[in-house]
């Protein structure tokens, strides 16, 4: 099947704002119409995926070793880790809830990071996946990736909600500032990655 | 249109881009790991790494202490947790594995403890009534000053006095605890400043010695003479001036209590001295007579008779009460078969400081005491039964120095020494007194006013008589009547006057007798003073008449010439 013509090889750019394309055969220059830079591609998308893909990795371990959210029941206190918390729930017997945090504020993540980590990986070492369905896990990725900023929602609620003065008081722990950080790195890592990247391979 | 059928190509109708100048840019997004890093690492330092000391507590009971859900305050603040409960190898505690926050390490020395603090309901109070709902949690009281440590016993009861509470303990001994137990209050003009602390038994001394812990400033209210007693309970008192009720205070009547005043004494006040053992007595008014509860049990043997002398008698010094008589019983010695009587005796030489050491300290030590009376009965003290009411004929026992008989010593053969006594002085002075009673029976004082007063109407029929002025061989017969009665009286005067100087003698005999007596013999023997006295004034009258009758004879006619 012959490949269609692409705008890279023709020296082609589009002005990320207004859209207008543009001769830029080195593929930079200033957009005539806006002004605005061009690029051929999101620069330096790759260091920036793994730069924020790595920093994410690293807040995952606090994340997960410190207490994300701290209960002070009646004088005593107690901080739970997000483990601690699942593991809580399914002593219980409330699967349900169980389940929703473990996807929500493990399973997730940790998927997201791996995706991520596959697709840069492949971009180096060429896969079997084509890019079709590498770019689909892309999509999911940037798709699913906020949702589980449930977890910071969760906490900040029930900081704001739970506040009983000695009764009871709920506090985010040192943890929740690390997840967040990781579910936010995470966006901005699938954020930066450029997908037209996974073609560039395939043309090569 | 033709512009439209010329199109030129693409590429022509696609404008150039503007030129830009070229950068080389440093690659900044490798700083975000690297700041990821260092705060990752700071959170887990804070976190994990730059902790608290870690330290041990054993005790005896779990009590309901869980692991990363108890934890350690110090002044109702958290100041740990505890991160581990564990058994010890032998089973015997159980172990926790405290984290300690930052900067508590001067609090963590062997002087600092640690308790659990569990609900308590007592009678004057509950306490950690907020444990019920929380759990239970460890308690802290630093110490001040001592070595660092971490690894420590945990007390089973929580301390009666936190080590930044300022007072002072004091110790204080009683013959029963009465109602008294730890907490029970202690007051002050019924204001409550200290507590009780803690007691035991001491077994020796077969008492009762009780720490008190009174609250700075109060504290300095004790001083070396203050006397406490114990106001546990009601006071009921039924006597002649109608019925007495008193009670400290409701918490007192449950949980009993102790007072304490600063008495109106002699004894010398001032701070009290380090290590001073006050006495816990049983009442308020136990303290006023210093009854204590320090008795020594000592045996007098009396030989003569004890009618009147009953248990519960006064034993006194020189008419101060020292001690009371316990028992009265009959012995005899089955070697001479003579009887005597022993009389078992309490002192209680806290009544009074009989001994006074080189700062003029009453001596409350038994031993030191015990030794004391060794001395005073080597100087010649000795005791004596003694009238303690003429009108009832009741006896006391009375100590004096008796310096008419050589010193005694005490026996201390038998179960109780005994101590030496003296013939009882009674007798004497009864003798005494019956004998003036006899010599002022034997005066003719009714037979002598008689005379007298025939003699004044002889006189008085005479003088009225008008033929006496006319006719001098009347007079002559009257001087003759006259001489007769002169002669009459010289006769009768002479063996009274005699009897006069006899009871002259024997007043001044009894007097010496009654003199020596003690103050309670005072009232009747100042009577018997005054009566003696009014007798020797009689007389000199009666004298001093006749004198001046024996040198002007011829006054009974013509007067007293003045």
């Amino acid at each position: 099947m012959r490949q269609p013509p692409r705008a890279i090889a023709l020296g082609l750019t589009g002005c990320h704002l207004c859209g207008l394309v543009v001769k830029a055969p080195r593929g930079e220059g200033r957009c005539p119409r806006c002004g605005s830079r061009l690029h051929l591609r999101k620069p330096q998308s790759l260091a920036w995926t793994w730069a924020l893909l790595i920093a994410s990795m690293i807040f995952y371990v606090p994340a997960n070793l410190l207490p994300i959210m701290r209960t002070t029941w009646l004088g005593a206190e107690e901080g739970s880790t997000i483990l601690q918390g699942v593991a809580h729930f399914l002593w219980e017997g409330d699967w349900l809830l169980a389940g929703v945090i473990f996807v929500a504020s493990v399973l997730v993540p940790v998927l997201k990071m791996l995706s991520l980590l596959y697709l840069l990986l492949t971009l180096r070492w060429r896969g079997r996946m084509a890019s079709r369905h590498r770019a689909r896990l892309h999509r999911i990725t940037e798709l699913v990736g906020r949702w589980s900023m449930v977890d910071v929602f969760v906490i900040g609620l029930l900081t704001a909600l739970v506040q009983m003065g000695v009764l009871t008081r709920i506090e985010p722990g040192p943890g929740a500032l690390a997840f967040a950080a990781v579910v936010i790195l995470t966006m901005l890592a699938a954020e930066t990655f450029d997908v037209r990247l996974l073609w560039d391979q395939e043309c090569r | 249109m033709s512009q439209e059928e010329t199109n030129p190509p693409l590429e022509e109708l696609v404008p150039e881009a503007l030129p830009v100048a070229h950068r080389r840019r440093f690659p900044f997004v490798w700083l975000v790991p690297l700041v990821a890093l260092a705060i990752a690492l700071s959170m887990v330092w804070r976190t994990w790494i730059d902790h608290g000391p870690r330290i041990t507590l054993r005790f005896a009971s779990g009590d309901g202490v869980e692991a990363g859900k108890t934890q350690v305050k110090y002044r109702d603040v958290v100041v740990g947790s505890v991160s581990e409960v564990r058994f010890s190898d032998d089973f015997s505690e159980v172990i926790f594995q405290v984290q300690m926050e930052k900067g508590l390490e001067p609090l963590l020395t062997d002087k600092t403890r640690f308790w659990i603090v569990r609900p308590r309901i007592g009678l004057t109070g509950a306490s950690g009534i907020d444990t019920l709902v929380s759990g239970v949690y460890v308690a802290m009281d630093p110490g001040q000053g001592g070595e660092p440590k971490r690894d420590f016993r945990g007390l089973d009861e929580p301390p009666n006095i936190l080590s930044d509470a300022r007072g002072t303990l004091f110790t204080l001994r009683a013959a029963t605890l009465g109602s008294l137990s730890l907490g029970s209050p202690v007051y002050y003009r019924q204001v409550r400043v200290g507590k009780v602390t803690g007691y035991r038994l001491l077994a020796e001394q077969d008492q009762v010695e009780i720490k008190v812990f009174i609250d700075a400033p109060y504290d300095r209210l004790v001083e070396r003479n203050s006397r406490f007693w114990n106001v546990s309970g009601v006071n009921l008192h039924l006597g002649s001036e109608g019925v007495d009720f008193h009670m400290e205070s409701l918490a007192a009547l449950i949980a009993g209590g102790i007072a304490f005043e600063r008495p109106t004494s002699l004894e010398p006040g001032g701070p009290p001295e380090p290590g001073q053992v006050f006495t816990l007595y049983p009442s308020h008014e136990a303290s006023l007579e210093k009854a204590g509860h320090l008795r020594l049990l000592y045996v007098l043997r009396f030989n003569g008779n004890v009618r009147g002398l009953h248990e519960g008698a006064p034993v006194e010094f020189r008419g101060i009460r020292v001690g009371t008589v316990k028992e009265i019983t009959l012995a005899r010695d089955p070697k001479t078969g003579a009887f005597s009587i022993p009389v078992l005796i309490a002192l209680e030489p806290e009544r009074i400081p009989l001994a006074q050491s080189a700062d003029h300290q009453p001596v409350r030590d038994p031993e030191a005491m015990r030794e004391l009376l060794k001395k005073l009965v080597a100087r010649g003290l000795r005791a004596r039964l003694r009238p303690g009411n003429l009108l009832t004929g009741q006896l006391i026992v009375d100590f004096d120095f008796i310096t008419t008989q050589p010193p005694g010593v005490i026996d201390e053969s038998g179960p109780y020494p005994e101590l030496p006594t003296a013939s009882n002085q009674l007798e004497d002075m009864l003798a005494g007194a019956s004998r003036l009673l006899e010599r002022l029976q034997a005066l003719p004082l009714e037979e002598l006013a008689d005379h007298l007063v025939a003699a004044s109407r002889g006189l008085d029929r005479l003088l009225n008589d008008s033929a006496l002025q006319k006719t001098p061989e009347r007079i002559q017969t009257a001087l003759n009547g006259l001489e007769s009665i002169l002669d009459q009286l010289g006769r009768r005067i002479g063996p009274f006057l005699d009897q006069l100087d006899g009871l002259a003698a024997a007043t001044r005999q009894t007097v010496e007798a009654v003199r020596v007596t003690t103050s309670q013999q005072g009232a009747l023997g100042s009577e018997l003073n005054r009566t003696l006295r009014e007798l020797g004034n009689a007389a000199r009258a009666v004298r001093q008449v006749a004198d001046y009758l024996d040198r002007h004879p011829e006054a009974l006619l013509r007067g007293k010439t003045r």
